[in-house]
């Protein structure tokens, strides 16, 4: 759900020359989101809104992924993954099952970005799952298994990938 | 109570030394492990530190597991081993380091003056119970600071410490109080989440007072749009240039509150966002006092039920006193010529009881009296205001309280129509 337009709906000057400026972002859902901030006196208040997009846009898709990983957490289910697994070394098994057949190739950026939001729940949460004892192939499969659920969202999004193909 | 000494050019016989940091023979006979010395000390004891202990760990997963009980923690003290004054560590001089890997430090612990420098990320108090304390320590985080706990039983105090993201990290925070006092936080570059305090599934509460946040990299937010419970509160810290505070977008989402902040020696501005909207300090337009109380209700305020509720002003007066807020906007109301009526806009004033003066009681008067009753227009004001609006209309709204007694009064200012701007004075009157 990225960012489609932006807007700044508010730009007030104070009486020591800065201005508070509210932008307002509308997402593709049609969502939207408001920040505010004070800018200095001569802030190029567009350029800031236009430059923060991208920010937002890394936001709401971390902010995805997290509901995700705490439903996995959690042992509740996520669409795409029909678990009848009922411990949580079952489920990552299963998962990383699944996301064996599905993941073939490495992304640079996707990997910083998986290994960015899921670390701390992988040490703790899949240290024994994975009975890895090298810690580099451990954090290597931590990475692979955060970046399926990134693919599984994209792919709910496109609509390609049907639940019973699962 | 035991002492022990952290020195890493310690003999390693472990004794068990006095209370003199001075002494060279408690130094000489000083352990020079950190892990070591966690595993021989008890609740209440006491580790003298050397401020120049350099250690390097290097282990896949290194945990500082300290021993203390939550009402009688280890104590960590780094002095200076001559003098056996208190002097904290300094990355020339002294450092606990592990490269290249996580640090985690748990337990119930005080830390006075030591510098934590971790190769990836840093968890403290990570998934367990713990109380943290650190006084004037450093530490030094290339990804992520953890402060999470999915049962919440955490509290985590820097007083006076310096905190340092020194590639890409970011504060991510589940569970548990995080409180910083004094001291600084910044980021040597960009933030990736972009964000200084990410919220994680259970939430939060983060307290910082005093905190220098100019050296945190430029056009960071605050804390992401938490859909979680948060509670985040800034008192007199110094900003980061372009600092933003995203719209809350849930009520439980809770409330992000800045008071007395600002990038510069400016007029520390305030800011608070919740739910139903923001309220900030507003220079351009006012009254006597140099700023007004800008209050920007969201869609999610409600008339007469739901509004976004700014605390105006508390203060000391006699029973029953009468209470007047002036107020203006650009004819928001749907009242008589844009006036605001009492459904959309009112005062409310909690104040001690006559009766019983431990209870209080909550004035709602200037409200319309009840949800079907049909709204009035606010009071007009003739006051002079300091303004640059578009056809404004000035209003006050006065409540006098019957039944109270001396003591602190508190007055809230209450904006209930959607998408409104009012600009609210500060100074209320009492007669």
């Amino acid at each position: 759900m990225p960012v489609i337009s932006s807007e700044i709906i508010e730009d007030s000057k104070q009486a020591d020359g800065r201005r508070w400026i509210t932008e307002k972002h509308f997402t593709s859902t049609g969502q939207d989101r408001t920040i505010t901030y004070l800018a200095e006196a001569k802030a190029d208040a567009k350029s800031i809104m236009l430059k923060r997009v991208s920010n937002i846009d890394q936001q709401l898709i971390d902010q995805e992924i997290s509901q995700y990983i705490n439903k996995i957490e959690k042992g509740e289910n996520v669409i795409g993954l029909k678990y009848t697994e009922t411990t949580q070394k079952e489920r990552a098994s299963k998962f990383l099952e699944w996301a064996k057949e599905k993941i073939d190739e490495e992304d640079f950026n996707a990997l910083r970005y998986a290994h960015r939001v899921i670390d701390p729940y992988s040490e703790k949460q899949i240290n024994g799952l994975l009975a890895e004892t090298d810690y580099e192939n451990k954090a290597d499969k931590v990475k692979t298994w955060v970046q399926k659920i990134k693919d599984m969202k994209l792919a709910m999004d496109e609509s390609v990938i049907a639940a019973e193909e699962v | 109570m035991a002492y022990w000494y952290l020195y890493d050019g310690g003999d390693n016989t472990n004794t068990s030394s006095t209370s003199d940091p001075s002494l060279a023979a408690n130094w000489t006979n000083a352990t020079d492990d950190i892990l070591a010395v966690i595993a021989l000390t008890s609740a209440g004891d006491i580790v003298f530190v050397a401020s120049d202990h350099t250690e390097t760990e290097s282990a896949i997963s290194f945990t500082l597991a300290f021993g203390g009980v939550i009402g009688n923690k280890v104590k960590y003290i780094s002095v200076n081993r001559t003098t056996g004054a208190v002097e904290a560590m300094q990355d020339s001089t002294g450092k606990l380091e592990c490269v290249g890997r996580d640090l985690n430090i748990i337990g119930y612990v005080w830390i006075c003056g030591m510098n934590f420098v971790s190769g990836d990320d840093m968890y403290i108090a990570a998934n367990t119970n713990g109380h943290i304390l650190l006084d004037s320590c450093k530490l030094s985080v290339p990804d992520f600071l953890y402060c999470e706990s999915s049962n919440h039983e955490i509290e985590i105090k820097a007083i006076n410490s310096d905190i340092l993201f020194t590639t890409e990290g970011t504060f991510r925070l589940r569970g548990g109080i995080l409180k910083i006092i004094g001291g600084s936080i910044s980021s040597s570059v960009a933030m990736t989440a972009t964000t200084l305090f990410t919220v994680i599934s259970e939430g939060c509460t983060v307290i910082l007072k005093n905190v220098d946040l100019s050296g945190v990299y430029d056009n960071t937010t605050l804390i992401t749009a938490a859909t979680e419970r948060s509670e985040v509160r800034l008192t007199r810290c110094k900003m980061w240039a372009g600092w933003t505070v995203p719209d809350m977008t849930t009520p439980y989402s809770g409330d992000v509150i800045l008071e007395s902040c600002d990038t510069g020696n400016g007029y520390n501005y305030f800011l608070r966002v919740n739910f139903y909207g923001r309220t900030q300090q507003d220079t351009a337009n006012h009254k006597t006092l140099d700023f007004s109380a800008k209050m920007v209700s969201s869609a999610n305020a409600k008339e007469w039920t739901e509004p976004l509720r700014f605390k105006l002003s508390e203060f000391y007066a006699t029973a029953n006193p009468t209470l007047t807020v002036e107020y203006i906007h650009e004819a928001q109301g749907s009242g008589s010529g844009g006036a605001l009526q009492d459904d959309e806009f009112w005062i409310e004033v909690e104040y001690p009881d006559s009766t019983d003066e431990a209870l209080g009681k909550l004035d709602q008067s200037n409200r319309a009296s009840t949800i079907l009753a049909t709204p009035a227009d606010q009071d007009n004001s003739t006051e002079s205001w300091t303004e640059n609006l578009t056809g404004e209309v000035k209003q006050k709204s006065e409540i006098t309280i019957s039944g109270g007694a001396a003591g602190i009064h508190t007055v809230w200012a209450c904006l209930a129509k959607p998408s409104t701007t009012v600009y609210v004075d500060p100074d209320v009157t009492v007669s």
